[in-house]
């Protein structure tokens, strides 16, 4: 990750002030990472579990068939000579009745289409995954913002779908000049945030809320606006939240730093705006807007 | 026919084990469920033998699940299958399951641990032996300090300071603990004084086992200090087996479920010295030089005098064996299912259809090794079934073993360790 503050000063040597923040922002990532890794894995292994599953079925199905198909083969042939004995009839019966014929052929096509259905679950998972771990680059590039929010939210499900549906309302949007790699960092961090706002509104009750991403193009401008249906931000704290260290959350659950390193991503790093409304006892909204064009901090870049 | 319950949130993994394991249909009734919600409602409606659950899935969870058919439904069989494999080592003592997979899991794997499951459920869900358990009373609940350990360990962030703090309450057990840690199987380099020390060194899968260990012999210690009648040699036995049977496994997962079998293997006598006069035969059997009526110390004695398998006088006397009832108690204390399976089956291994040699198979062998070396007694009755280490092709190592053995009963008697005075 670069820092744009430091690249326009003639000195070669960043100010320490910034490279702590580099620390503390790669720290950040890595600790999402780690914390998404589990629910990685169990989103890759559900599926590699029915795939295998299914893969056996239909190993042990076709052998079965291949017998159907040998008596089959000797009954063809009896016809061909013009004898066909009522024992050999009797063989193919039972050959159909062992192979459970009427069960294969409901389930065989069945467990094909679930097969190329978890291998695509598992291929969408490590697409999204690339994509999320965009490598940081020096210069920004457009962006589709739409497919950034899918890939975040496919590398997040595990962390949101015990807690809340998740639904998604994506406006048609230009490209944006950004560094995406640092920008889903913040999405995740907001989507990870309403799960958790989320969890500690339904406690242990079983119930779900709804996280909903919204997109909208504002003119030269566009909106990211990540919804939750959690107990809301109270009153008193609203003003403090973008403190670094501000938490309210448990010790190992969050470090405070999150959405302080989301507002220095997306104000100073891209000239954008992040806000939210919250209401208490309803939810709370976070605001992303974002130039089209990367803002006054790219325009600074030599 | 035995009833098997799969549940979990995912329809396909359901969908994908219903078509793998059709060819079961007919030894296993199976029915598949996608919530723990609709579980409780099957298994409200007929009983079941083994649940094999998903862990994480919205509204109730696996945990809450088990848990709750612990409480309803102890005879039952609980199996967790998966796919957070990180939770294994803190889920594999816990006592909601029995056993833990993860996915994705070979069904092979699937199959016997399913397998193995039915037997276990077979054995200890038996009339005849729950009528005999009954008899001897009320069996000894988990300890406090283990349930507590048990529920602090759920909880994946909890810190060893406070698992160490909870066990420290129980003066009792801690001291056994700190007993079992300065005992050489450990090899520390230094006494260890402390079970923060002890937590730090082991870590806290090794610090469940000696707590329950600990717990064990504490409950079952005699009042007055001395050894029960007939049990003097047990503690040796034990220890020596347990040290023998960890050597004997390499994956270091499986040598610690050995250990804890093997050091609990015995507790089922335990119970029975303590407890089985209520059990024991007026009469004692027919015939021309019938042996006496009595307890268990009778069977014992008879069995010696006699040259019978202790498990056949057991049962002649008493209804039971004191595998079945050692694996029954700690089935009800919720112990992993390869240490019930080894407790429950030491004496006749050939029971369970395994072919690999793990943890049952290490127990039999460090427990007819440990009578050879100790020289066997009353209470060391371990006999080896050389059918099975054939069928296994490990008689090749028995000179092997019988000198590891002969090493460390020699490094026993040395120490003089004990499990309580």
């Amino acid at each position: 990750m670069d820092c744009e503050q430091a690249a326009v000063r003639p000195a070669a040597a960043a100010p320490a002030c910034c490279r702590d923040e580099l620390a503390t922002r790669q720290a950040q990532k890595l600790e999402a990472v780690g914390r998404l890794a589990a629910g990685i894995a169990h989103e890759i292994n559900t599926p590699i579990q029915f795939v295998g599953d299914n893969t056996h079925f239909l190993r042990d199905a076709f052998a079965s068939l291949q017998r159907l198909l040998d008596a089959y083969a000797v009954l063809r042939d009896a016809a061909a000579a013009g004898q066909v004995a009522p024992s050999l009839l009797a063989a193919v019966h039972r050959a159909e009745a062992e192979a459970d014929l009427a069960y294969l052929s409901e389930e065989i096509p069945r467990a094909l289409e679930q097969v190329l259905e978890g291998v695509e679950r598992v291929a969408s998972i490590v697409r999204a995954l690339k994509e999320f771990a965009h490598p940081a680059r020096k210069e920004r590039a457009p962006a589709d913002l739409n497919q950034a929010l899918q890939s975040t939210l496919t590398v997040a499900r595990n962390e949101l779908k015990y807690v809340a549906e998740v639904q998604t309302d994506f406006a048609p949007l230009p490209p944006v000049l950004c560094q995406i790699g640092d920008l889903n960092q913040v999405f995740l961090n907001l989507l990870v945030n309403a799960a958790h706002a989320i969890a500690d509104q339904v406690g242990a009750s079983g119930a779900r809320g709804t996280i909903t991403v919204r997109t909208r193009a504002l003119g030269t401008q566009v909106e990211v606006a990540i919804s939750d249906t959690g107990p809301g931000i109270p009153a008193a704290i609203r003003d403090r939240i973008f403190d670094p260290f501000f938490t309210t959350k448990a010790v190992g659950r969050g470090t405070g730093q999150g959405l302080a390193l989301a507002r220095a991503i997306v104000v100073e790093q891209h000239g954008g705006e992040l806000t939210f409304e919250s209401v208490e006892g309803a939810g709370t909204t976070f605001y992303v807007r974002l130039p089209v064009t990367g803002g006054a901090a790219a325009s600074a870049q030599p | 026919m035995k009833r098997i319950l799969f549940v979990d949130d995912e329809p396909r993994v359901l969908e994908g084990l219903q078509r793998l394991l059709r060819p079961q249909r007919h030894q296993w009734e199976m029915v598949f469920v996608p919530s723990g919600e609709a579980a409780l409602a099957a298994l409200a409606e007929r009983p079941f033998d083994v649940i094999v659950s998903d862990m994480r899935m919205p509204g109730m969870d696996g945990a809450t699940l088990l848990r709750t058919v612990q409480a309803r439904y102890p005879e039952m069989v609980r199996i967790i299958l998966s796919g957070y494999s990180e939770l294994e080592s803190s889920l594999r003592t816990l006592p909601v399951a029995h056993q833990f997979l993860s996915k994705p899991c070979e069904p092979q794997v699937l199959r016997e641990v399913i397998e193995r499951a039915c037997a276990l459920q077979a054995l200890l869900g038996d009339a005849a032996l729950r009528a005999a358990v009954a008899q001897l009373g009320e069996l000894p609940a988990r300890p406090q300090a283990y349930t507590a350990l048990l529920r602090a360990l759920e909880d994946p962030e909890v810190a060893m300071e406070d698992v160490a703090r909870l066990v420290e309450q129980d003066l009792a057990i801690s001291a056994k603990c700190l007993q079992l840690v300065n005992s050489a199987f450990f090899g520390l380099p230094r006494r260890v004084g402390t079970v923060q020390q002890a937590v730090r060194l082991l870590g806290l899968d090794m610090l469940k086992t000696l707590v329950c260990t600990a717990a064990l012999f504490q409950t079952f210690a005699p009042r007055s200090g001395g050894p029960v009648a007939g049990l003097e040699g047990l503690q040796a036995h034990s220890l020596v087996a347990a040290r023998l049977a960890a050597r004997l496994l390499p994956d270091p997962a499986r040598a610690d479920e050995a250990f804890m079998a093997a050091l609990l293997h015995d507790v089922g006598k335990l119970i029975l010295a303590t407890r089985s006069a209520a059990v024991a035969r007026r009469e004692g059997p027919a015939g021309a030089g019938a042996p006496p009526p009595g307890g268990w110390l009778a069977a014992a004695t008879y069995a010696a005098e006699a040259g019978l398998p202790l498990v056949e006088a057991e049962r002649a006397y008493l209804g039971v064996t004191h595998a079945e009832v050692g694996a029954y108690l700690l089935g009800l204390w919720g112990l992993p299912q390869p240490v019930l399976e080894a407790v429950a089956f030491h004496h006749r291994p050939e029971q369970v259809s395994s072919r690999a040699f793990d943890v049952l198979g290490a127990v039999h062998v460090a427990d007819a090794l440990a009578s050879q070396a100790l020289g066997a007694s009353v209470s060391a009755c371990g006999e080896l079934d050389e059918r099975y280490l054939d069928a296994l092709g490990l008689r090749a190592r028995w000179p092997e073993w019988r000198a590891l053995a002969a090493e460390v009963a020699a490094a026993h008697a040395q120490e003089g360790e004990q499990l309580w005075r």
